[in-house]
């Protein structure tokens, strides 16, 4: 069993009205045996890989291991790797961009912070469009203003920390579903 | 597998990933994948459309529906993509790509150039690419899947 916290009692039973939350009636059935949200930490680990990833190119480079260059190629896909536009580590830029590495860091502190955050996941539960709202300054950075790598560093961050909460309420809902009991035939008393 | 899911998966899928192989339009993916996220909440949007109103967002519902739109949208992507690669409208960027390598002292063995698509069209350079694809469309699309449903889900009036 994986567990980084006390995400799922808190998320799922707190809220000025439990009964009109995103996360009522099975699944607080479930959430109120304190459970951990199974994979968490397996979601974590990930995460933690993933920050890796997009730091071993410049690690290695600076270990003298010029192979770590190749690792950079799989990620033009998801990013333009422009050296000027990224944050350099040891002399050399990340596999990424500012703003995608804001975006990893923000979803990876997030997957690791919202169990200890219960009031506030709760809230944001019931209210999902609200993540949307946090791509708001990133896209304001991206196409309205003159933008820095500071900026795009942190309207990345500001835009995934939120993010990161979806797939932990799936995790959470699935752990719920099992843990459902079975519903007694019609007619028992 | 149940139609509802499917048919959303399958259009988000093939229209973003057509798009995610075509010259010029690709390059919207490097926004973070805009391209292969939009196929995930394009999956959800169409998914919740037909849907009841549900008592609480149906996250898994969503994260599935946007990872079958991930695979999807991967090998939409890898067919466009090597037919790209077959007209040669690829070379200029692997290219590039090569003599940056090169740049950082480089030498690559002959299966490497191969899965990088230097020589242009062959086996090992699609089978790279659909396994490039398929590992960052799942992760990227099942995310757009759960904005998807944080964006579109119609909650039960009832609850």
């Amino acid at each position: 069993m994986w567990e980084i916290g006390p995400f799922s009692r808190a998320t799922l039973t707190i809220g000025p009205n439990p009964a009109r939350t995103l996360h009522s009636g099975r699944v607080n059935d479930a959430v109120s045996r304190a459970e951990p949200v199974p994979f968490s930490g397996a979601l974590l680990f990930a995460c933690l890989f993933w920050l890796a990833w997009i730091a071993a190119p410049p690690l290695a480079a600076a270990a003298g291991w010029p192979w770590g260059e190749l690792l950079r190629w799989p990620l033009h896909i998801v990013c333009h790797q422009d050296p000027e536009r990224s944050i350099h580590l040891l002399g050399a830029p990340l596999a990424v961009c500012h703003r995608c590495t804001g975006l990893y860091i923000g979803f990876t502190l997030g997957v690791a912070s919202w169990p200890w955050l219960p009031a506030l996941a709760a809230r944001l539960a019931a209210n999902p469009r609200w993540v949307a709202l946090f791509f708001v300054p990133m896209l304001i950075d991206w196409g309205l203003v003159p933008n820095t790598g500071a900026s795009r560093f942190a309207t990345g961050l500001v835009a995934a920390f939120p993010a990161a909460l979806l797939p932990l309420l799936v995790l959470a809902e699935r752990r719920a579903a099992a843990n459902a009991p079975a519903t007694p035939p019609t007619g028992v008393t | 597998m149940d139609n509802p899911k499917l048919k959303p998966a399958l259009i988000g899928g093939v229209a973003f990933g057509i798009a995610s192989a075509l010259p010029y339009i690709e390059m919207i993916n490097m926004a973070c994948c805009a391209l292969v996220i939009a196929a995930g909440v394009l999956g959800s949007y169409l998914y919740l459309k037909d849907q009841p109103p549900f008592a609480k967002a149906p996250y898994g519902d969503g994260a599935l529906v946007g990872l079958l739109a991930g695979v999807v949208a991967a090998v939409a992507s890898t067919i466009v993509g090597a037919i790209v690669m077959a007209l040669g409208l690829k070379a200029a960027q692997t290219a590039q790509t090569l003599a940056a390598l090169e740049q950082s002292g480089i030498e690559l063995p002959p299966f490497v150039l191969g899965m990088m698509g230097a020589g242009g069209l062959s086996a090992t350079a699609v089978g790279t690419m659909l396994v490039f694809n398929l590992i960052l469309y799942a992760i990227f699309a099942t995310l757009g899947g759960l904005v998807g449903v944080a964006i579109f889900h119609k909650k039960d009036a009832g609850t």
